[in-house]
């Protein structure tokens, strides 16, 4: 690396983002409620693509953003995971009835008077 | 030239740094959980593209690509997913926290109570009332609250079609837009038909 | 040296999230604190420069996990029952805990030159690799060669596994193969509809996807990546497909029948493979009985079919795994009391009017 304090930048960098991981991290603690759990835990994996990038350059292996390009591609399944089951309680159907009337209102009626 | 280009990749990732650091913040401090996801699709977008392109400018032509690779995917990827987050808190009924933004999905009492007057066609309004007795609405409460109820007035006392598209607009949110689902009721409710019968 | 200090911080931060997700008593938020876990190992296997450990946790953790666990929470409930506290078990754990970390006293400091692993066979594999297999990732020699035992069992551990949930929990509401027909576009109407915007992108990122699967599936040898991180890379993508059009959708392109073939498939090619070299004069999984007059091209062929091996029957557990928990219809749960604390259950949102009844209008 001609540049003297590349090591310098990149460590920074990457303190920088563990700084921001720790401020995800705290929300994902404090909640209340666990879509804040999500958005820190959504918020965190870019986090991680970035540390994960920035480890590879401070090793001086760059070959190493394969993994960054996993996260990047595959991190947003958990997400929709997360809005099927919280729309249906399911990952399964969208339709799927369910067998518990107590929990589940019923579905409003749109019939005309 | 490569400690001048060693310069810019610096202050790119300074300026990735300073957006994921304040966005950080926001996702810490933000009243409530609409704006701490947009704190959270900041650091997505800007943050990640400001260290990803500096890292470019310390990296081989392969690696380059990889990287923009990376940036790419992330702005689908995380945009999607906190769209996809949003909806499925909106659904659950996840509330605004600042009493000045008004949730425009859900309809002021005013409104509903014209609609019940028979002012709007019916078919129009059940879908409507469905979130309004769903989302426990800010807007309920602070048209009833003093500060509040010019706002809420004002935009009554436009036509009511109007407030009817704009709320349509703002968000997709649950159901479609009621003429929409009018339309398509009969195609739905065969393929429901046809779904259950196959299960 | 200069890492150390992240190192440190990602281990505390692995700590506090640990201590969270055993206090929190709602599951579905303990799985998201279970995503961030899996999120600071990756991050902390890769300061440590164990890049393709940090790839499986990656693999599994961003795809996979996260859904498992909702899965499950789906046939479950999603908030942990009061349980009355055991003074006998937290003196068991505490002792353990204690002789653990005794234990560690005892172990050679980090990065230490003269520590026990340096001098067995991994100064062999180091020194030697290069010359005998000729692969520049060592891990992937290690793995598939050098140890080619041990990631046959573990093999095996997979598909042993996929069996156990195929006869343990499916259900006959859920018997997918008699189904294996695609659905008709008609019938899909719920789901495509419903998400516009995510069906756009995911429709762009699944073939990005796959092809970064076989990438992975083929770059093992040369960089961070083999089959057990492409097999999940490529189930994620057809878990992906599942949640986006319904798991139905994917059972006609991967309808059960072929999966579970998958799943013996990827075993009996390893193990084929060991016998093959068995018949060309070698040991059991001796590659270099290939082509005696050039080694290492017989270890390079025999790498990648075992790893072809690991790629196919672990992406095949993975998609069943996945499709017999969705396909589970959930059980009857002991009803709760009106007003107790307990959270509201997820479904109890009356979403999308999806039974619309006929209307005479329109």
């Amino acid at each position: 690396m001609d540049f003297p304090y590349a090591t310098e930048v990149f460590f920074s960098a990457a303190l920088g983002i563990v700084v921001t991981m720790s401020l995800a991290l705290l929300r994902s603690i404090l909640g209340p409620s666990t879509y804040d759990r999500i958005l820190a835990l959504n918020s965190f994996g870019t986090k991680t693509v970035l540390l994960i990038a920035i480890a590879g350059f401070l090793d001086g292996r760059p070959e190493w953003l394969d993994l960054a390009i996993v996260y990047a591609l595959i991190n947003f399944i958990g997400t929709l995971a997360v809005l099927r089951f919280s729309k249906y309680g399911s990952l399964a159907a969208a339709t799927q009835p369910s067998d518990d009337e107590e929990e589940v209102p019923e579905r409003p009626s749109l019939e005309q008077p | 030239m490569s400690l001048a280009l060693a310069i810019v990749g610096t202050v790119f990732l300074a300026g990735g740094v300073f957006f994921c650091v304040v966005g950080g913040i926001g996702l810490l401090r933000l009243p409530d959980f609409y704006s701490r996801c947009h704190a959270a699709g900041m650091t997505d977008s800007a943050g990640a593209m400001g260290i990803l392109v500096g890292l470019c400018f310390f990296a081989e032509p392969l690696v380059i690509v990889k990287l923009l690779t990376v940036v790419g995917f992330i702005w689908l990827s995380s945009v999607v997913s906190t769209h996809a987050l949003v909806k499925a808190a909106y659904a659950r009924g996840i509330k605004l926290e600042n009493p000045r933004v008004r949730d425009w999905t859900v309809r002021p009492a005013k409104t509903a109570a014209a609609e019940a007057a028979g002012d709007v066609p019916k078919a129009a309004k059940v879908p409507s009332l469905d979130l309004a007795a769903m989302a426990d609405s800010d807007a309920d409460a602070g048209s009833t609250s003093g500060g509040e109820q010019g706002l809420a007035q004002s935009h009554g006392a436009e036509s009511e079609s109007e407030s009817e598209s704009e709320s349509e607009s703002e968000s997709e949110s649950e159901s479609e837009s009621e003429s929409e689902s009018e339309s398509e009721s009969e195609s739905e409710s065969e393929s429901d038909d046809s779904e259950e019968s196959r299960t | 040296m200069t890492e150390l200090p992240l190192e440190a911080v990602l281990f505390v931060f692995l700590l506090v999230v640990g201590i969270v997700v055993g206090r929190l008593r709602n599951l579905f938020g303990a799985a998201m604190l279970t995503g961030i876990f899996s999120f600071l190992s990756a991050g902390l296997f890769t300061l440590l420069t164990a890049v393709d450990v940090a790839f499986t946790e990656a693999a599994v953790g961003a795809g996979i996990s996260t859904v498992l666990f909702l899965a499950t929470l789906a046939l479950t409930d999603d908030t942990e029952r009061e349980s009355e506290r055991s003074w006998l078990a937290i003196g068991v754990v505490s002792l353990t805990g204690l002789a653990l970390f005794f234990g560690t006293f005892d172990m050679p400091a980090f990065g230490d030159p003269d520590a026990p692993i340096h001098h067995g066979v991994g100064r062999h594999y180091l020194m030697h690799s290069w010359d005998e297999i000729g692969l520049p990732n060592v891990v992937t020699s290690v793995l598939a060669s050098y140890r080619g035992y041990d990631t046959f069992g573990e093999l095996a551990v997979v598909f042993t596994a996929g069996i156990g949930v195929l006869l343990l929990l499916r259900s006959k509401a859920a018997v997918m193969g008699a189904k294996a027909k695609p659905i008709p576009v008609r019938s899909r109407a719920p789901y495509v509809r419903e998400m516009p915007i995510v069906r756009a992108v995911a429709k762009v990122m699944l073939p990005f996807i796959l092809l970064f699967a076989l990438y992975v599936q083929a770059h093992g040898d040369f960089g961070p990546g083999g089959g057990f991180q492409a097999g999940v890379v490529f189930a994620a993508a057809f878990i992906l497909y599942g949640l986006v059009w319904g798991p139905r959708a994917v059972q006609g392109i991967a309808p059960e029948r072929m999966l579970e073939g998958g799943m013996a498939f990827g075993v009996l090619l390893y193990g084929g493979v060991g016998v093959a070299a068995l018949f060309a004069g070698g040991t059991f999984l001796d590659y270099s009985a290939f082509t005696p007059e050039h080694p290492s091209h017989g270890q390079h062929w025999g790498i990648f079919l075992v790893e072809l091996g690991v790629g196919i029957t672990v992406s095949a557990v993975m998609v069943v795994i996945y499709f017999v928990f969705t396909a589970r219809p959930r059980p009857r749960l002991p009803k709760r009391k009106k007003g107790a604390l307990a959270p509201p259950r997820l479904t109890a949102v009356p979403e999308l009017p999806v039974e619309t009844p006929k209307e005479g209008s329109s």
